[in-house]
């Protein structure tokens, strides 16, 4: 009755870190965003509101949302690959 | 032409049917746009993992709060707090004048006593000039003249007592002038008084005062209320 072994031994710990690492990374690229940016990023990706919603509680135009939150994913995604990220493993 | 400006709200779902199948048609032939859209995908991902059990309020910005809010939320501030000055001032400014009115009375007071003692001489040269006429006439009224005698018909039997009670007048009135008229001058001012306490009670602007400024306030904690929340 021993452990069971991961498929590639140590994978899914260094994948655990590298996830540790990227929302670190995340966490200071949301934070040099502009404070609209980040607005609609957190309501869409966090809370989970739709467009629509977003531009209600934003009291915006579906379009800026739309823009906004792309940018700002963006913002975010070449704060990410500068520091080495690979994308898409998430 | 890459649709890179759609690809998160493809990714959302927030495309319109027409462009949901145009960028859908564009992925199955570009590979660089796959991994865009992968990579965004990854991005959410990581957003939507970010440990925060209690949003932090500092990073939600105040979205909802429009301009002319925190604009009128100051303003009635400073509203509330120059009316409750004025009603401060006002009230003391109307509690005054009992004491006021009872310092400026007097000071008052000289003007209608010097007016009444005018009158007084006016009236005692007044009666001192019947007085002088009375003793022509009466040498007149004996010459039966008949105007004089019409002027004067009384005056041959009250002449000498209304002689003597004016003149008497008169010399109380010269010599004892201020008695009297400091009297009447109490008076004045004891009706001064009165009619200067019976009007601050009834003055509503401190109160008046008052009420904007628990207005203003009110309007200001609500505000202020509703800002935070936003």
């Amino acid at each position: 009755m021993g452990w069971a072994e991961p498929a590639a031994p140590g994978a899914e710990l260094a994948d655990l870190a590298a996830d540790r690492e990227a929302l670190r990374v995340v966490e200071e690229a949301l934070a040099t965003l502009p404070a609209e940016q980040r607005a609609v990023l957190l309501l869409r990706d966090v809370e989970g509101f739709a467009y629509e919603e977003i531009a209600i509680i934003t009291s915006t135009e579906i379009g800026t949302v739309k823009s906004r939150i792309h940018r700002g994913r963006v913002a975010v995604r070449n704060i990410l690959v500068s520091r080495g990220w690979k994308g898409s493993s998430g | 032409m890459h649709p890179f400006g759609d690809l998160s709200a493809y990714l959302d779902g927030a495309l319109s049917p027409e462009a949901r199948t145009s960028v859908q048609a564009h992925l199955d032939t570009c590979a660089l746009c796959r991994t865009r859209l992968a990579e965004l995908r990854g991005t959410a991902r990581l957003i939507a993992a970010l440990p925060m059990p209690v949003p932090s309020r500092s990073l939600v910005p105040r979205i909802s709060a429009p301009v002319w809010m925190v604009a009128l939320r100051t303003f009635s501030t400073v509203a509330s707090a120059a009316a409750i000055l004025l009603f401060v001032v006002s009230a003391a400014i109307s509690s005054f004048p009992r004491t006021q009115s009872a310092g400026t009375a007097p000071a008052a007071a000289p003007a209608p006593t010097a007016a009444l003692d005018a009158a007084r001489s006016g009236a005692t040269s007044a009666s001192a000039a019947p007085q002088s006429d009375q003793k022509y006439a009466a040498p007149t009224s004996a010459s039966a003249s008949p105007g004089a005698a019409f002027n004067v018909v009384p005056s041959p039997t009250l002449a000498p007592p209304e002689l003597a009670t004016a003149s008497d007048a008169t010399r109380r009135l010269d010599t004892g002038s201020a008695a009297p008229s400091a009297s009447i001058g109490d008076f004045a001012v004891a009706s001064r008084i009165s009619s200067g306490t019976e009007q601050p009670p009834f003055n509503p602007f401190p109160w008046l005062w008052l009420v904007l400024g628990v207005a203003f306030a009110a309007v200001s904690f609500i505000l202020g209320r509703r800002l935070r929340s936003a």
